[in-house]
């Protein structure tokens, strides 16, 4: 009984003591240096100093989920194919009757798409890797002298063409022999008369991935075998860096960079939100492939190096048709390492979307241009009490 | 028995949430406590006169000659005060008053040597402001919790039979905590959340003297000299990068001199009528290096009766055992005045001692006050403080009679 009593009046004096919400009585009366003061920070009033420029940034096209291939007046484009898996007991027996490639057409390419489309399949004599092959690598890339097959007609749904049984021989040969690093495969480069650069479906489409079937006699009979395992990539040149202004380009690639001076944030204040805006330069903007209009920002962890930090974020729509915005915690924490350590300070890498694969180009306007197109960064942050 | 009140006393005492909401407190050390039992508070706040056989004073270390046996002793009140100009702002806390344990030394001069635990101030308050900047709508809220306390130590001694003196050494103590939250409407936009936490820590004294005069009436006097305290303030920001920055701050806290006077006078058997002023001038106190304009002189006055059923004061024990009732009032000026607005209180106070077992005994007491104007910016206020103190003793140097 009493250790009831003594409970119920323990909880009772707990329950006296709950908090209370807080409330607006009094707070005129708080001293101004308790009260929090929220400022806005912007490069456009300020006019603080931004710095832009554009960087080639070689890219490795191995997740790209489109080959391009052609050339134009001011891109070329050529696919490395190879196949590293094929039925293991073929490789010294039987007839090969004919060895044929086809490539499936993705919607997207630019130039004079209806024309028809010239290329040459040439054998790759090195070792290469979908991860690291670049465009600045092609140049050193060695092929055999004489082409292995090509293709000259109109693209339609899809590409087929033959190569050289031979050298399909050779590979088998490798493959039985589990010399599978030595299949080198297939460059295929863009020939006289082509004046297009068409997209065609690559590995990681899987049902419209680029295949090799191989007819043979084999054991008597007429027998189609399907080679495996692609590994496909592609590498794109396009046209010189600009001199003014921001490029961020696709598929080969060109990076933004921007960087903003937020020195007049005090050190050590909190950055409650952080804004970047840029504006698209029409003029300097081409629209081939899916073209959203969005770039991905990172932030710059060693500007020489070109290094990406680890979180990105994409911009959005602003508020008129060329202007793009990213706003978001991410970019909120970018800026407040910035505002708490300005060594960190080495800017924003702006990156295209789908950079692996599309071969767009989205001009933006650089430091250079006027107060109100130059890239521009808006810190909401609390005055420290 | 005597286990079940201390142990339900102890769990009471840290179940008690130090919270509440007064934005006063903010300014200052907080709201300053009155370091009053409950004996104290029924009779209008009077002390500095006061003797006890029981009752362990934290005013005038002079009174704990008068205390029999050993005795340990805590207090609780519950304060509630309702605003005149928000009438949906209500607010309640409870918070312990003061621990005192009393260990007779010796018996010829009455030498008394005590140790407690006393509040000094606390500070509580909960206050929310809105606001918008490029759009975007937020509330802020700004908070203080905290306070200063001390833990005591003193003696007291009789050396005439009129005259009983008395000291104590404090050990100020405490921090106090004053955070900003801030928070978007739209969830989205980072948060504001910095806080700064002031400790403070100091030595201060009080003397205290209790003269006895014809017919039992009591001069009591007690000074608390200019203390300083060292207070050094941290001050922490919470990121969006889960870092947060802390940079310290050194600066002196004055502890103004406060004083008591007081007299007492038994009416017969059965009554006991008191009165008292208590004065201490903040105005001139330093804030951790700086001298706020909110702070001004404080002082309180009071007077109240007790009545005492029964006559029977031949011993400790039955002095012990009966039962006493309480009726006073007083006015006081807080040390704080808002905007030129001074902060004046007006009580009536209610009381009620009784034995429960033993030496033991436990007074209540009930406040009913006002503060502050309807034409103040705050309004005026109605408060009301219940508070209970116990006291629980054992006989010591009780003489047996040899075989």
């Amino acid at each position: 009984m009493k250790l009831r009593l003594s409970s119920i009046l323990l909880l009772a004096v707990i329950a006296a003591g709950c908090h209370n919400e807080p409330s607006p009585t009094g707070i005129g009366l708080l001293p101004g240096t308790d009260l929090v003061g929220l400022e806005t920070f912007d490069t456009q009033a300020a006019q603080s100093p931004v710095r832009s420029s554009t960087t080639f940034a070689p890219t490795p096209a191995a997740s790209s989920p489109y080959l391009s291939l052609g050339k134009t007046a001011e891109y070329e484009s050529s696919i490395l194919l190879r196949w590293l898996s094929f039925p293991a007991d073929i490789a010294e027996g039987g007839a090969i009757v004919s060895a044929t490639v086809t490539l499936y057409r993705a919607p997207y390419g630019f130039g004079d798409v209806s024309a028809p489309l010239h290329f040459e399949a040439r054998d790759v004599q090195q070792s290469w890797s979908s991860h690291t092959f670049t465009s600045d690598s092609l140049q050193n890339l060695r092929t055999g002298a004489a082409p292995v097959g090509a293709f000259s007609g109109a693209a339609g749904d899809s590409v087929t063409f033959t190569i050289d049984s031979t050298l399909v021989r050779s590979w088998l040969k490798l493959m039985s022999s589990q010399r599978y690093t030595e299949i080198y495969g297939l460059l295929l480069k863009a020939a006289g008369g082509t004046n297009a650069v068409l997209a065609f479906e690559s590995f990681e489409r899987l049902n419209k991935a680029p295949s090799l079937v191989l007819k043979m006699v084999y054991g008597g009979k007429d027998t189609v075998f399907n080679a495996a395992t692609l590994e496909d990539t592609f590498i794109a040149k396009g046209p010189q860096l600009p001199s003014t202004g921001l490029a961020v380009h696709g598929g080969l690639s060109y990076r933004g960079k921007v960087r903003f001076d937020v020195s007049a944030v005090p050190r050590g204040c909190i950055v409650n939100q952080a804004t970047l805006t840029l504006t698209i330069d029409p003029a300097a903007t081409r629209k081939q492939f899916r073209t959203a209009d969005s770039l991905v920002v990172y932030e710059l962890k060693d500007s020489a190096a070109f290094a990406l930090g680890d979180v990105s974020m994409v911009t959005q729509k602003a508020d008129t048709a060329n202007r793009l915005s990213a706003k978001s915690f991410a970019l909120t924490q970018i800026v407040q390492r910035w505002v708490n350590h300005p060594e960190m300070n080495h800017g924003l890498a702006l990156l295209k979307l789908n950079e692996a694969s599309d071969l767009d180009l989205i001009g933006l306007f650089g430091a250079e241009a006027t107060p109100e197109r130059r890239p521009r960064l808006t810190i909401l942050y609390t005055k420290k009490p | 028995m005597q286990r079940t009140l201390v142990l339900f006393f102890l769990v009471l005492s840290t179940a008690a949430a130090q919270n509440g909401e007064s934005i006063i407190s903010r300014f200052g050390i907080g709201d300053l406590d009155q370091q009053l039992t409950s004996r104290q508070r029924g009779m209008g706040g009077v002390a500095a006169s006061l003797t006890s056989t029981y009752d362990v004073s934290s005013t005038n270390p002079a009174s704990w000659t008068g205390v029999g046996g050993l005795r340990l002793q805590g207090g609780l009140l519950y304060e509630f005060e309702s605003y005149s100009k928000n009438s949906r702002l209500s607010t309640g806390s409870m918070s312990i008053k003061a621990l005192h344990f009393s260990l007779p030394l010796e018996e010829s001069m009455h030498a008394r040597l005590v140790a407690g635990f006393v509040p000094v101030s606390r500070v509580g308050y909960q206050v929310r402001g809105t606001g918008s900047v490029n759009g975007e709508s937020y509330r802020v809220d700004y908070l203080g919790r905290g306070g200063v306390s001390s833990f005591t130590v003193g003696a007291a001694i009789q050396p005439l039979p009129a005259l009983s003196l008395g000291a104590m050494y404090r050990f100020l103590f405490g921090t106090i905590d004053r955070e900003q939250q801030l928070v978007f409407d739209n969830g989205t936009t980072f948060g504001t959340k910095q806080w700064s936490t002031t400790s403070h820590n100091g030595s201060a004294f009080t003397v205290g003297a209790i003269v006895t005069g014809p017919g039992d009436a009591t001069l009591g006097f007690t000074v608390a000299p200019a203390a300083s305290l060292a207070a050094t303030r941290d001050y922490t920001y919470r990121y969006s990068t889960n870092d947060s920055t802390v940079s310290g701050e050194s600066g002196t806290q004055d502890i103004p001199l406060r004083y008591s006077v007081g007299v007492s006078s038994p009416l017969g058997k059965r009554f006991l009528v008191a009165a008292e002023y208590t004065a201490q001038d903040w105005s001139g106190a330093t804030v951790f290096n700086t001298m706020p304009g909110e702070l001004t002189a404080s002082y309180r006055i009071g007077a109240g009766v007790e009545w005492r059923p029964s006559d029977d004061n031949a011993s400790v024990a039955a002095a012990a055992k009966a039962m006493m009732f309480r009726l006073g009032f007083y006015q006081q000026k807080g040390y704080v005045a808002l905007n030129g607005e001074e902060q004046k209180e007006t009580f009536i106070t209610i009381g009620a001692g009784l034995p429960i077992l033993g030496m033991n005994r436990a007074d209540a007491s009930f406040e009913l006050g006002w503060r502050g104007a309807s034409e103040q910016i705050l309004g005026s206020r109605l408060l009301v403080r219940f508070a209970v103190t116990v006291s629980v003793g054992e006989s010591w140097f009780v003489r047996k009679d040899a075989d």
